[in-house]
């Protein structure tokens, strides 16, 4: 390189520079400064060369400075970054380097200052580290684990609550995403890992309720939420990224919730019940009496007594159907496994309690359709669900004309649909839109709790399945979706 | 307790079982017994019977016990003896007076109780 080349590669990295350089005798003096640098400071050049540093900067600058030019003058490279108070403008954070400029003899002629405005950095700095103080805050106060999975190397990575909630040290920060699908709970695990699936693969957001392993060995109920954020150039999915918590709590009311509304509906059928009692006891006393006449007149044949006995103990199973399904359905179910069963054997049970009520008080009850689907379930809360929409049914069409309530099940794919519509003619629309909610009720005091409808639709989503209204009907229906067990798909 | 030779009598409960062993045991005591398994055959049956007393269920599917009773001042003079058997106990004391009922039996009840008593009431 020529010198004429050398001097215009110098003169434009210089006047370019998004940097001030300068360079300042030992008296202070500028001797040279680049147009960045006169700019900052709101001068013309001729404002800054020729003139020291306190007539520049100010003598308060000046004297903030005096410590680091004293330590350049004396051959040292200077480094160092702080606010300092200039005459013109506003305090400014700045970057400085300052480079000696030394003689053969290595006398100290001057210094070359590099020097870099770092406020605006600073500040974003200061900005994200902030936000990112907040977002952690607001997770430990929400009480969220965070997890990140890079979904190409397998791997999950966690912030530490994630691994708080089950009891984990922090080396659990990272690891494989099939220790996730170890720690979930044998029940739950094909539901969540098939709805991590269609998350991935359908780009809808990721929800699950589902139990964890603690380290502990207990399980843990949690709320996991998340959703893909990354994606390669063919559009499938790298990176998604969510949130957990623990409501083992709110499970454990839920729970309890479910059990304290069920025991509210069994009062409310008390009196239907007693009369499906007396009546077969009324049966079994009187022929009881009856045989025990006729064998004290020796006026019975053997034949007489094993039919009379034999009717006594029919009648009795009678009873004895009665009391189990009393106790089955009263029974603390929430922890029960999901098996598969009839949908027949659900609704016979549940009709076996109340169909006394429904005719004692002239409702017809009428059960049709695909009564043999079979469900996984948990039966004694699907017999809950059920029991609650024929007794809301029975109360509302009590006091009309015409009274009748119909059970109808439809099989539609991998779904059962179980219609309950009553003769009533449906329900206003400021009405139906509270229906789910905790204890509202339109029945009169002590008549309904207010909680069977919003405990159910629990239940119902508790089971992947729905609870909704339709009211397009022209009568007052209810609709409780469930998915059919596997067995009978495609059956 | 008094006979209840030649009694005319119609027992209503739509539980056969029951039906037969009320029945057996009133015919067993001399009465005349008729059946009926609902309040709407226990009406048409009566168009054409004069009885003496109706025992009958308080509910059943088909026209109940309380519709039957409030019938019978249509079809007779002189209004038979009324019993209910009942397995609820809520109906009011002052239905049970209008419609003229002897007597309520909460079921389940004694057979002999049963029969005595409507013996009683129709000696």
């Amino acid at each position: 390189m020529t010198t004429v080349e050398r001097s215009h590669v110098l003169e434009v990295a210089l006047s370019s520079n998004p940097h001030l350089v300068s360079y300042i005798s030992s008296e202070l003096v500028y001797q040279y400064a680049n147009p960045t640098y006169a700019q900052w400071f709101d001068l013309g050049l001729n404002q800054v060369v020729g003139h020291t540093v306190t007539e520049v900067l100010g003598a308060h600058a000046a004297k903030e400075l005096q410590p680091y030019f004293a330590r350049v003058l004396n051959g040292e490279i200077v480094e160092f970054e702080r606010v300092i108070p200039y005459k013109h403008g506003t305090p400014r954070r700045i970057h400085v380097i300052y480079y000696p400029d030394k003689s053969i003899t290595g006398e100290v002629l001057g210094f070359t200052a590099i020097v870099r405005d770092v406020t605006h950095e600073r500040e974003q700095e200061a900005l994200i580290h902030e936000s990112e103080k907040r977002l952690q805050y607001a997770l430990e106060a929400t009480g969220e684990g965070v997890w990140d999975w890079h979904i190409l190397e397998g791997t999950v990575h966690h912030n530490l609550q994630w691994c708080t909630i089950l009891g984990l040290n922090d080396r659990y920060l990272i690891h494989p995403i099939e220790f996730f699908a170890n720690l979930l709970h044998p029940d739950d695990r094909a539901d969540v890992m098939a709805r991590v699936q269609a998350c991935v693969e359908k780009k809808q957001p990721y929800q699950s309720e589902h139990r964890m392993l603690r380290e502990d060995g207990k399980y843990i109920w949690v709320l996991d939420r998340g959703k893909v954020v990354e994606w390669d150039s063919d559009g499938k999915a790298t990176r998604m990224v969510g949130s957990y918590k623990d409501i083992t709590e709110k499970h454990e009311t839920q729970a309890r919730l479910i059990q304290a509304s069920k025991m509210a509906t069994l009062g409310e059928m008390a009196g239907g019940i007693a009369h499906e009692i007396n009546n077969p006891l009324a049966i079994i006393l009187g022929k009881a009496e009856q045989l025990q006449r006729r064998v004290e007149e020796q006026n019975i044949s053997p034949e007489q007594i094993t039919q009379g006995l034999s009717q006594i103990l029919q009648t009795a199973e009678r009873i004895s159907k009665i009391i189990k399904g009393l106790k089955s359905f009263s029974r603390y179910s929430a922890e029960d496994p999901f098996i598969a069963v009839p949908l027949s054997q659900i609704v016979h049970d549940t009709l076996e309690l109340c169909h006394e009520r429904f005719k004692h008080h002239g409702i017809e009850l009428n059960v049709q359709g695909d009564i043999e689907t079979h469900i996984q379930c948990r039966p004694a809360q699907v017999s809950q669900v059920l029991m609650n929409l024929l007794n809301n049914a029975h109360d509302a069409v009590e006091g009309l004309p015409e009274k009748w309530v119909k059970l109808h099940i439809k099989r539609a794919e991998n779904k059962v649909a179980i219609r309950v519509t009553d003769s009533g003619n449906g329900i206003p629309s400021l009405i139906a839109q509270k229906i789910y909610h905790p204890f509202f009720t339109t029945k009169e005091v002590g008549k309904g709790t207010g909680l069977g409808l919003s405990i159910s639709q629990g239940i119902a989503e508790e089971h992947h399945g729905q609870l909704t209204y339709d009211s397009s009907s022209p009568h007052t229906c209810f609709v409780f979706t469930l998915p059919v067990h596997e067995q009978d798909k495609h059956g | 307790m008094k006979s209840l030779q030649g009694r005319k009598i119609l027992i209503v409960d739509d539980e056969p079982m029951l039906l037969n062993i009320l029945s057996d045991e009133f015919a067993h005591y001399g009465a005349e017994v008729q059946t009926a398994t609902s309040g709407q055959a226990a009406f048409e049956l009566l168009q054409n019977s004069k009885v003496d007393a109706v025992i009958t269920d308080a509910r059943m599917p088909d026209g109940d016990g309380l519709w039957l009773l409030t019938q019978l001042k249509g079809l007779f003079t002189t209004l038979p003896k009324v019993f209910l058997c009942t397995g609820y106990n809520d109906i009011p004391a002052e239905k049970i007076a209008e419609l003229g009922i002897a007597c309520v039996f909460q079921k389940p009840f004694q057979l002999t109780t049963l029969i005595t008593t409507v013996s009683n009431y129709l000696g």
